[in-house]
């Protein structure tokens, strides 16, 4: 006996075979069902009979979204492309309504150039009270189909909720008393042996032997999936619901006449909002924005520095150099001097802050200087917090200001220098935006 | 006058012409989505499957539905060969995918110059009501 003969023979002598066949015959891609081996029999005809077909669309991962959404209900009447509006200089009849659906929010349509200040519009001249029922129509069809998908699903999940039972309870006794298909119309008595064995169909023709208790776990995956995909069109039914009751609003509205009143808000603060984002706000915002970059570059490379002290130095000096230092700017000093003093060393470093700028075209001995006396000075006091300290710059040049640790910085703020330094890398912004 | 109106008819026709070409898009356009449809049934169907073979223990009999006859198949070959599937398949989906951007941008190119068109036969007949 060829296995199809095997497989048949057992069909017809056992409900089981019908499993097989009808998988095979591809009605449905992917059965719910497991099918007991052939030796051994099974009981459970008509039940499983109908667990089979699994409409393959029930397979579709997740209910439509974006793209495999059917497309929102639209005008019967499709037109080409959407008429630019312009409501008053043109025929408003001219309005198209066939963009509606992606607007639909608020009801908010399109940004028009609008030569008047405020224009009056039936709202039935937008959207023809039969369109928008159409549409509600249309909404309502798709409501139910989902529905229709929703129901097709709890059935499966009540029948995978049976299965379980039933292969449960098959093991329970070695052999089972049954009667036996035999095609359409006949039984005959039988006997359900091996109750412990199943074969069942993992999908796309893959069959697996298992326990009753494995077969069972099998089941109750496929039974989390049924309800995640419930839940799904569950949302995706509230959506449209939703999307229901706006057309039917719309058209209701429509229907008494409702008039569409807009101004052009545009004109007076988006306008300037419009014109102004590219300019200074963004611009300032931006510029701090790369101006903190740079910060943080540089509080990068100072920690690395920080071993090489010499080479620190020099690189100060190319900072000092370059970047065109305001006598008022604050030049907290040198990032590297991890035993730099500053803050009790007030006069020293304000020293420092005032001649940073002259000693800017020459390669700064001055600083150097300063610093060395400070290191002399006090070389032992320990360090207790890295702290960012930024300066302040008129113009739109490189960042100027240097990483400093030093203890506490409040004494700096009594130079009398205008912007405070910020010991937080926060307050960097505040002072910018003065 | 008579230029005109022929003009106007040529234009009819050329709007005639797009409008066919428009809907044949649509047309391939709906057919990609049946098709990937289907694959993605069959994508969720083999990770299914492979889920459940990840899940069986090494030693267990799996069998493959080949036409009418059970095949003892090895659990390794037949992993690999679902790994396989669905390689496949997420490959045919992505190149479905870009063609179907392709088309969509051909459609939205033939909108437009459709749209043009209309509008360029509105104006001539403008022109004409005026005359």
């Amino acid at each position: 006996m060829t296995p199809q003969r095997w497989l048949e023979g057992g069909g017809q002598k056992l409900g089981g075979t019908r499993v097989v066949q009808r998988w095979k015959g591809g009605s449905c891609n992917f059965p719910f069902l497991f099918s007991l081996r052939q030796p051994l029999s099974l009981l459970l005809s008509s039940r499983r009979r109908q667990l089979l077909p699994l409409p393959t669309f029930l397979l579709a991962p997740a209910p439509p979204t974006s793209s495999h959404r059917p497309a929102p209900p639209r005008p019967a009447v499709q037109r080409f492309p959407a008429t630019p509006c312009r409501w008053s200089a043109s025929s408003p009849t001219e309005n198209d309504t066939s963009d509606w659906t992606q607007h639909s929010e608020g009801r908010g349509w399109w940004a028009m150039e609008e030569p008047v200040k405020g224009t009056v519009t039936s709202l039935s001249s937008i959207y023809s009270p039969e369109d928008a029922q159409k549409a509600s129509v249309r909404v309502q069809e798709q409501i139910s189909e989902y529905e229709k998908q929703v129901q097709q699903l709890q059935s499966f999940l009540n029948d995978n909720t049976n299965l379980v039972n039933l292969v449960k309870k098959l093991p329970d006794q070695l052999h089972h008393d049954i009667m036996v298909p035999f095609g359409k119309a006949a039984f005959f008595p039988g006997k359900l042996i091996h109750t412990n064995e199943f074969l069942v169909l993992l999908g796309e023709g893959y069959y697996a032997d298992r326990t009753s208790k494995q077969t069972i776990e099998i089941l109750k995956r496929r039974g989390k999936d049924l309800e995640s995909q419930i839940e799904n069109l569950n949302a995706v039914i509230k959506d449209l619901k939703y999307e229901a009751s706006f057309f039917d609003e719309t058209a209701t509205e429509a229907a008494e006449g409702v008039v569409e009143i807009r101004e052009d808000y545009v004109d007076e603060v988006s306008d300037e909002e419009e014109k102004d984002t590219p300019t200074p706000g963004e611009d300032d915002f931006a510029r701090i924005l790369s101006r903190i970059d740079e910060l943080e570059k540089e509080e990068m490379e100072s920690e690395m520095a920080e071993e090489a002290e010499d080479e620190d130095k020099v690189d100060l000096s190319h900072l000092l150099s370059h970047t065109h230092i305001e006598p008022e700017v604050i030049h907290s000093e040198p990032k590297e001097s991890s035993v730099l003093p500053i803050s009790k060393n007030s006069d020293l470093n304000l020293s420092s802050n005032i001649k940073a700028p002259a000693s800017s075209a020459s390669n700064n001995t001055l600083p150097r200087a300063v610093e060395q006396k400070k290191l002399e000075s006090l070389p032992d006091t320990p360090v207790s917090k890295n702290e960012v300290l930024s300066t302040r710059n008129d113009s739109s040049k490189a960042f100027t200001g240097s990483i400093v640790e030093h203890t506490h910085n409040t004494e700096k703020s009594q130079t009398g220098q205008p912007p405070a330094p910020a010991s937080k890398p926060v307050s960097r912004f505040k002072m910018r935006k003065k | 006058m008579a230029s005109s109106s022929t003009a106007a008819r040529e234009l009819q026709k050329e709007l005639e012409g797009k409008a066919n070409d428009l809907s044949k898009i649509q047309k391939d356009i709906s057919k990609n989505h049946q098709v990937r449809k289907k694959y993605t049934i069959q994508l969720g169907e083999n990770e299914l499957v492979l889920k459940e073979l990840d899940l069986l223990n090494e030693d267990a009999n799996v069998y493959k539905l080949i036409g009418p006859v059970l095949v003892k198949q090895d659990l390794a070959e037949a992993n690999a060969n679902v790994r396989k599937r669905i390689e496949y398949i997420s490959a045919e989906l992505k190149r479905l995918d870009s063609t179907l951007q392709d088309m969509e941008e051909k459609q939205n190119s033939k909108k437009e110059a459709i749209y043009k068109l209309q509008q360029r036969i509105q104006s001539l007949q403008a022109g004409k009501a005026k005359a």
